[in-house]
């Protein structure tokens, strides 16, 4: 037995931990990271090779409002690049291939239209009520959450081609199916992101920008900053705050002391930890029941960039069954080298395809690329690349836990709550880009100062502090055109229609019997 | 660091780790068995514990309490044991309230409660079409009943807003939802529902008092008696406590168990804890990613169950069973209460906090939560409810080891793609755990199926000639793959109507062509 005794222990080498331990030591403290992987970085994963030059397998995007991780980024001198969306995107229905520009693809059914623009409008409507720090005080938090999504499809969306896009909608954003997720949770998943066109826009939005050489020199700066407070092969299996110290005990049988412990893991694998004293109620019963997205992050590379030559930007929303992937984006580097194309394969396809051999999803991958594009050139690439996060021991998944219905009134408000010297981190308990690397790093110095709160080097209302906005990706507000915010949903324009045809009917048959002389003294 | 060399290891003491490890030694004495348990009792979700009462101390059971002549392992076991079982007491009337605080109390002394007619009827319309439903259900695998998927993307919830047309019993099911799961309708797959149902034998046997129902009998002496009589068996130096699992490594030879007590090998692996609790192990090398995402989804029950005991039974005297059913609501915790009253004759009550109230009062004090239960009590039994002997109660959410009580459930979406990981083995790590089986699953009587079901898997691959051929066919024939499902199934019935019906339209067009004269003149 080794003891080592630190001032803070912080359990999980992502990017909310090192962040965590990053602000840690800038304040003049002595922690020290364990982390069960023989890597950093968590959920996002950098590869490097010949053929790809980099590749992030993992978390990648960021975009405007997401000013905490471009903060540390800046400071180590990691530079973004913009996803390129120059050319047209592309939307792919019913086998047949509509170009388009903007966040959501057009419609040119005026039906499907106005129930498109009523579903964007009423999630994000739905989403202002709820507040970002406790969504389980929404006023109608307990209605919501007992809804999964698909029922508040059903119950707004008229059009099947609506419901189909809803349903992808779900599956980008939270790698997940519109019947598990609580509503609650998910509209508040979208409206902490700032609404459904800053999560789901590529320009302006959530996934405006990559990392010059990938996302895990984040991580990997904030590493060499730690030095070698940083264990890495250091799965953890039990904690134990009997003592005056918290003792926390790893699979290899080591031991670490410290006054104060920061989780920052998914909640769910907090199961994977003894914990003496055990956990109060509410928290034991909580992290079983947040269950990580799943997704298979493709990369198909290409001799050639030919879906620009054809007047493509890359970025593919395809809503097939048969399809394995729902949503593409270009991966080609910012020099123009390296074309690539970027696929995720979504939710339930993920568990279907995660039994077929590499190979045969990369053929399918890129029998669809072939299709959509209208391009035989898709069907030869180069290289390809691929990472299952379901096989993943130490995430289960990304890129997020999910809140099935029913959990977050339940359960949700312990989410943070320390528990003695415990303390909770990592990108589900942010309230900003909860489930990005933003909110990873929310969530990081969040815990790092209530810690410091706890030690008296803070005061508690300095725990939670706004971030300035990043001057080099600045944020511009999306505008909506007045049709946009007063055109009526189907229910309510048949509605009108159906009234306004009752009074015509009722005048034209009021003038016929006039006519008729079956009134008196007309 | 102590290492030891053992056949099999069985990860939890509960009945069903129990009920495998006895097994295996029964079929073949040379087997080394050890059952870890992390705890510093065996049980798992079964204790019995000491109580003051009115002829002085006695046992009641703060767990699973209730057997069934229908469940038909664990009533084995008691037969071997020369156990004895009683009647749950049900003689009087039960009160219902359920509507709010300001809903009328009813008192009822038949098997459902006194709704009005059109009330009545909504009820009977919804269990004929859970009724229906259930009997589709596969319980090996539910996957390939009809309609499956649709009702696994549903939850209870979905399932009642669409169905139940009145309120009386939207809120009659959510109560029966707290009281059967620990949970709210709309965290549990409907899907689920519906398996459990099956596994029990029907909807209403998950909450009635009637013979071969899940409320029929109690145990004289406690139910851990059980697990305790299983150790005896055993041996108790082949059941070791305190041992909290923390790592499984599998190579091509050989599993290494390590605990908080030291480390273990062995040759094969039955995992009986609660299925979510798989969780806590950390796996070399990791299960499959589908293994890893089932234990995800598998959210337990939130319960406290108390009991009090009298000094007499007063609401036998006064002509009620014991048994209250209500909605709860801020001041009153509990969703219902049953006689408990001891096979000495010692009288008292046992009730349930379930659900959102669970998660209401489990912050609170002891004393707090003991004041408004007893309040409760005598709003509803009368003021001698407030003369009590002890009250006593466990919150089964704060067990690190269980994680609440009585069962996991699959949250919407999970059968659809997992269920079939619940019993497929990893390599040698076998699964066990009332969760896995197909038979009253999620009671005493599951936990004792899916022990005996995991040791046949393991004396199966370690030694078969211990098993018939029979056996072993059933083993192997429960192991194999599922064949993928036929989507096309509904579509080439339609297929077929559209065939009949176009051969039907040819034929009768060329025989009006064939006809050279009408028979009757058309206008």
């Amino acid at each position: 037995m080794t003891a080592n005794a630190y001032d803070v222990i912080v359990i999980g080498g992502g990017i909310s931990g090192l962040s965590a331990a990053k602000l840690l030591v800038d304040s003049g403290l002595n922690p020290v990271v364990l982390e069960a992987r023989s890597r950093v970085g968590g959920r996002t994963y950098t590869v490097q090779n010949k053929e790809t030059k980099w590749v992030d397998l993992g978390g990648a995007y960021i975009g405007p409002t997401q000013n905490r991780i471009l903060r540390i980024a800046k400071q180590y001198g990691v530079k973004t690049y913009k996803v390129n969306e120059e050319e047209s995107l592309v939307h792919y229905v019913k086998g047949k291939s509509y170009p388009f520009k903007g966040p959501f693809p057009p419609m040119w059914n005026p039906f499907a239209y106005m129930d498109y623009n009523n579903l964007w409008r009423t999630m994000d409507k739905m989403g202002m009520e709820i507040p970002k720090e406790a969504p389980w005080r929404a006023p109608h938090a307990e209605e919501w959450d007992k809804m999964t999504m698909q029922q508040l499809f059903d119950k707004i969306c008229w059009t099947r081609s609506a419901r189909r896009f809803a349903t992808l909608f779900v599956n980008v954003n939270v790698t997940s199916e519109p019947h598990e997720v609580s509503a609650l949770w998910f509209l508040w998943y979208v409206k902490q992101c700032g609404g459904t066109m800053r999560i789901f826009s590529t320009t302006n939005g959530g996934q405006e920008r990559k990392f010059a050489g990938g996302a895990n020199q984040i991580s990997e700066g904030m590493a060499r900053e730690l030095g070698d407070r940083v264990k890495l092969s250091r799965a953890v299996c039990s904690i134990d705050q009997t003592g005056d110290l918290v003792e926390v005990r790893t699979v290899n049988e080591e031991v670490y002391k410290a006054k104060y412990v920061i989780l920052a893991i998914p909640p769910g694998l907090n199961l994977k930890i003894h914990f003496n004293p055990e956990l109060p109620p509410l928290r034991n019963q909580l992290i079983h029941r947040v269950p990580m997205g799943s997704v298979i992050k493709c990369m198909v590379y290409y001799k050639e960039n030919f879906w620009r030559k054809k007047g493509y930007c890359g970025s593919m929303v395809i809503e097939e069954e048969d399809a394995p992937i729902g949503l593409t984006l270009d991966d080609t580097k910012p020099d123009g080298s390296v074309p690539a194309i970027m696929g995720f394969i979504l939710a339930r396809k993920s568990r279907k395809l995660a039994n077929l051999t590499r190979d045969e999803r990369k053929r399918r991958i890129c029998e669809i690329y072939a299709r959509v594009l209208g391009s035989e050139e898709a069907l030869y690439p180069v290289h390809y690349e691929e990472k299952n996060w379901c096989e993943e021991e130490y995430s289960g998944g990304c890129y997020t836990a999910y809140f099935p219905p029913g959990i977050m009134t339940q359960f949700g408000r312990v989410l943070r709550e320390p528990v003695g010297r415990l303390y909770f981190a990592g990108t589900e308990t942010a309230t900003e880009w909860s489930g990005y690397m933003e909110g990873a790093v929310q969530a990081g110095e969040r815990a790092s100062r209530e810690v410091m709160c706890a030690m008296g080097k803070l005061h508690a209302s300095q725990i939670w502090q706004s971030e300035p906005e990043s001057m080099d990706v600045p944020a511009r507000p999306f505008v909506t055109t007045f049709w946009e915010r007063n055109l009526p949903s189907v229910g309510g324009f048949l509605k009108f229609m159906g009234v306004s045809s009752f009074l015509a009917a009722a005048t034209a048959a009021g003038l016929v019997a006039c006519k008729k002389g079956l009134l008196p003294r007309c | 660091m102590s290492e030891d060399q053992f056949d099999v290891v069985v990860v939890g003491a509960g009945l069903s780790g129990l009920s495998a490890a006895r097994r295996l030694q029964k079929r073949n004495p040379r087997l080394s068995v050890l059952v870890l348990e992390a705890r510093d009792r065996v049980g798992g979700r079964t204790v019995s514990e000491d109580l003051p009462a009115a002829n002085g101390v006695e046992q009641w059971d703060m767990g699973g309490q209730w057997v069934s002549s229908s469940q038909i392992h664990v009533m084995e076991l008691i037969k071997e044991f020369g156990v004895e079982v009683f009647t749950q007491y049900t003689e009087g009337k039960k009160v219902h309230h359920i509507g709010g605080p300001n809903a009328k109390i009813k008192m009822y002394n038949t098997t459902v409660p006194q709704f009005s007619p059109l009330v009545m009827l909504d009820f009977i319309q919804v269990m004929w079409k859970v009724d229906k439903l259930t009997k589709t259900i596969s319980v090996e695998d539910p996957m390939s009943s009809p309609n499956a998927e649709l009702y696994d993307s549903m939850t209870l919830y979905t399932f009642m807003e669409q169905n139940i047309w009145t309120k009386d019993i939207k809120e009659e099911l959510a109560v029966c939802s707290r009281i059967v799961f620990g949970l709210e309708t709309s965290q549990i797959s409907f899907l689920f529902f519906l398996l459990y149902s099956a596994a029990a034998g029907g909807t209403l046997r998950l909450l009635e008092t009637s013979p071969g129902s899940g409320q029929e009998f109690r145990v004289k002496g406690g139910t851990q008696q059980l697990s305790k009589m299983l150790v005896e068996q055993i041996g108790s130096d082949r059941v070791r406590l305190g041992a909290a699992v923390t790592a499984i490594c599998q190579d091509s030879e050989n599993i290494k168990v390590t605990t908080s007590a030291g480390t273990v090998s062995c040759k094969a692996v039955i995992v009986a804890c609660p299925s979510h609790l798989a969780a806590q192990i950390h796996y070399e090398p990791p299960l499959p990613s589908e293994r890893q995402r089932l234990i995800q989804s598998l959210p337990m029950g939130h319960m406290t169950k108390f009991i009090i005991t009298y000094p007499t039974a007063f609401w036998r005297e006064k002509g009620f069973s014991g048994e209250i059913v209500v909605r709860p609501s801020e001041s009153c915790p509990l969703s219902v209460t049953f006689d408990a009253t001891s096979p000495k004759g010692n009288p008292a009550l046992v009730g349930f906090i379930t659900g959102i109230q669970a998660r209401d009062w489990c912050d609170k004090k002891l004393e707090e939560r003991r004041d408004a239960v007893i309040s409760s009590l005598v709003k509803y039994l009368g003021p001698e409810a407030s003369t009590y002997i002890h009250y006593a109660e466990k919150d089964w959410g704060k067990e690190q080891y269980s994680g609440g009580c009585p069962v996991n459930v699959m949250t919407p979406g999970m059968l659809t793609f997992y269920h079939p990981s619940l019993r497929k083995p990893c390599g040698r790590i076998h699964w066990a755990g009332t969760e896995t089986a197909t038979i009253w699953c999620g009671y005493l009587d599951g936990a004792v199926q899916a022990g005996q079901r995991a040791a046949m898997e393991v004396l199966a691959q370690l030694c078969p000639s211990s098993l018939s051929r029979e056996e072993l066919n059933a083993v192997r024939e429960s192991l194999k793959p599922r064949a993928p499902r036929k989507g096309s199934k509904g579509r080439s019935r339609s297929l077929c109507l559209l065939g009949v019906v176009m051969t039907t339209a040819a034929l009768v067009g060329a025989y009006l062509l064939a006809k050279p004269k009408l028979p009757v003149k058309w206008i």
